[in-house]
């Protein structure tokens, strides 16, 4: 009974988007992956234009198909191009099944370019999901740091952001979110460093600490051991695997009348 | 039954640990039901004077082995072939401490495969019937302190450096599945490599990487403590490979290389 906030359909056998989530959908289950969520498409684009972020997404919501409400999706979007990302928000979420935003390394979130898009994903109650790495070796371009999303969230307290792979050196993200009580940390796609776990629960309370794999270029085994091995409390396991995804995603669901 | 081949007691220089000291390392390890642990020191990475550290490893091992019925410690020592004196450091290791294989960090002591010092010290391993560890990679690369400036270990001399040693067996640990077919066939296929998987990633990434290299050159090993070890055994069952395939992995072969008792 475990809740994933974070995966992908690229580096999986298959040609379509149905038989990569068939075969991901296979293992999560083994893995007792009960709800998985997906976003981006076939192929990955750092700069995507309004074309490719239509063809993702609906290469995502292909994928969803067949998988009732144990597959959910994010909504892929750019923020250099605000109409077309506006429009796949109604598309995709506002009209369509999808019950979150994903925002990868376009452009750098603290920029004004998200506003109307955050604004938006907040009257549908869609969480925004947005990637941050510290890299000693070097962000991308539009590559965020967890602090940039740390200014973001405080321009928006309303919306309900995740802060996508707890910042990657997660002891300097996880510190930048201290003040940041819309944003919620996810545990995946960096190794299954000792500590990340508890320091998140130390620095900001285990309700703002949710799981996600970033599966497939992760195995969901390293990225549950960091849940699974941590020095924590059983109930504290418990939220972070199921609860806190369910409590993040319930205003959308039950605005869909979907299962929370 | 596990033995985990990959583990660490000591001080890691860039975080607190949850676990502090080695009887709590080995309290946790027992609760994972690994029986037997492969230890070095993290100071083996970062001193000069290895044989103190090789000397304060096998204190720690001996003082946790003593009527402990937890998990069996085995030390694995340092050495570092640009050191001075690297066989006193060796001879040592087999003659003082009685330890049956040791472990290398070519990045960190900062040479590279083909380094001739290296053959020599790996032919004197091999003479001296003992297990040499060969650690890849010890952090990812983008987490890495700005001080540590690492990137794993190129592997492109060790096949013929380990056919030129016909009784050499070496471990790759924090082996890194992207490193090309052409250097990894041939390592698996002398029958005197094994591999770790603590580092080998992505959805059943495990299944694929024995795909390529046989179950039988395998040894689990976790990276404990700097990584969860429920890594590494979750990785088997994702893996979801037969039972007897995972026994060897968790221990048949770990065990026929490097006898527990
Ligand atoms: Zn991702």
């Amino acid at each position: 009974m475990i809740g994933d906030i974070h995966g992908h359909l690229t580096g999986l056998p298959g040609s379509t988007a149905t038989e990569r989530m068939a075969r991901l959908m296979a293992i999560a289950e083994r893995m007792g992956i009960e709800r998985q969520c997906v976003c981006m498409g076939l192929n990955f684009h750092y700069d995507p234009n309004p074309e490719d972020l239509r063809k993702q997404n609906d290469e995502c919501l292909e994928a969803l198909a067949h998988h009732h409400d144990q597959a959910l999706g994010l909504v892929y979007l750019n923020p250099k191009h605000t109409e077309a990302s506006l429009a796949e928000l109604e598309r995709c979420v506002a009209q369509g099944p999808m019950v979150g935003v994903k925002l990868w390394v376009a452009v750098r979130c603290s920029s004004r370019l998200l506003d109307p898009l955050v604004e938006r994903a907040a009257e549908l109650h869609a969480p925004i999901m947005q990637h941050t790495w510290y890299k000693t070796t070097g962000n991308l371009p539009g590559e965020s740091t967890s602090a940039d999303l740390a200014e973001l969230a405080a321009r928006h307290p309303k919306a309900q952001f995740v802060c996508g792979h707890s910042g990657g050196d997660w002891q300097l993200g996880l510190q930048t979110l201290r003040h940041s009580p819309n944003v919620v940390v996810e545990t995946g796609g960096f190794d299954p460093t000792t500590g990340c776990v508890e320091m998140a629960v130390r620095e900001l309370g285990v309700e703002r600490v949710i799981f996600g794999s970033d599966v497939p270029g992760r195995s969901y085994a390293s990225q549950l051991a960091k849940v699974r091995g941590a020095e924590i409390e059983e109930f504290e396991r418990r939220m972070i695997l199921r609860d806190n995804l369910r409590r993040l995603l319930r205003p959308i669901l039950e605005s869909k009348g979907m299962r929370p | 039954m596990i033995t985990d081949t990959s583990v660490f007691l000591g001080a890691w220089p860039f975080r607190f640990l949850p676990w502090e000291g080695t009887r709590a390392i080995q309290t946790r390890l027992s609760r994972n039901k690994i029986t037997v642990a492969w230890v070095s020191l993290f100071e083996g990475i970062f001193h000069k004077d290895l044989a103190a550290v090789n000397q304060r490893l096998a204190r720690e091992c001996a003082v946790a082995n003593e009527g402990n019925a937890g998990t069996r410690l085995i030390p694995f020592g340092v050495i570092n072939p640009k050191s001075p004196d690297w066989r006193e450091d060796l001879r040592r290791c087999v003659e003082l401490h009685a330890m049956p294989g040791v472990r290398l960090f070519p990045g960190a002591h900062g040479y590279p495969l083909d380094d001739p010092e290296l053959a020599a010290l790996l032919k004197a391993v091999a003479d001296r019937n003992l297990f040499a560890q060969v650690v890849m990679k010890i952090e990812d690369e983008r987490t890495q302190h700005p001080l540590v400036k690492l990137s794993a270990v190129e592997l492109t001399a060790l096949p013929g450096l380990v056919a030129k040693i016909p009784t050499l067996k070496l471990q790759i640990l924090n082996m890194q599945a992207g490193v090309p077919d052409e250097i990894v066939l041939p390592l698996a296929r002398s029958g005197r490599v094994w591999f770790d998987f603590a580092m080998v990633e992505g959805v059943a990434g495990v299944a694929r990487f024995a795909e390529r290299v046989g179950t039988g050159q395998l040894l689990f090993g976790s990276y404990f403590p700097l990584f969860y070890a429920e890594s590494a055994l979750l990785k088997l069952v994702e893996a979801d490979l037969p039972e007897t395939d995972l026994q060897a992995i968790h221990f048949t072969q770990a065990n026929g290389l490097v006898p527990s008792r």
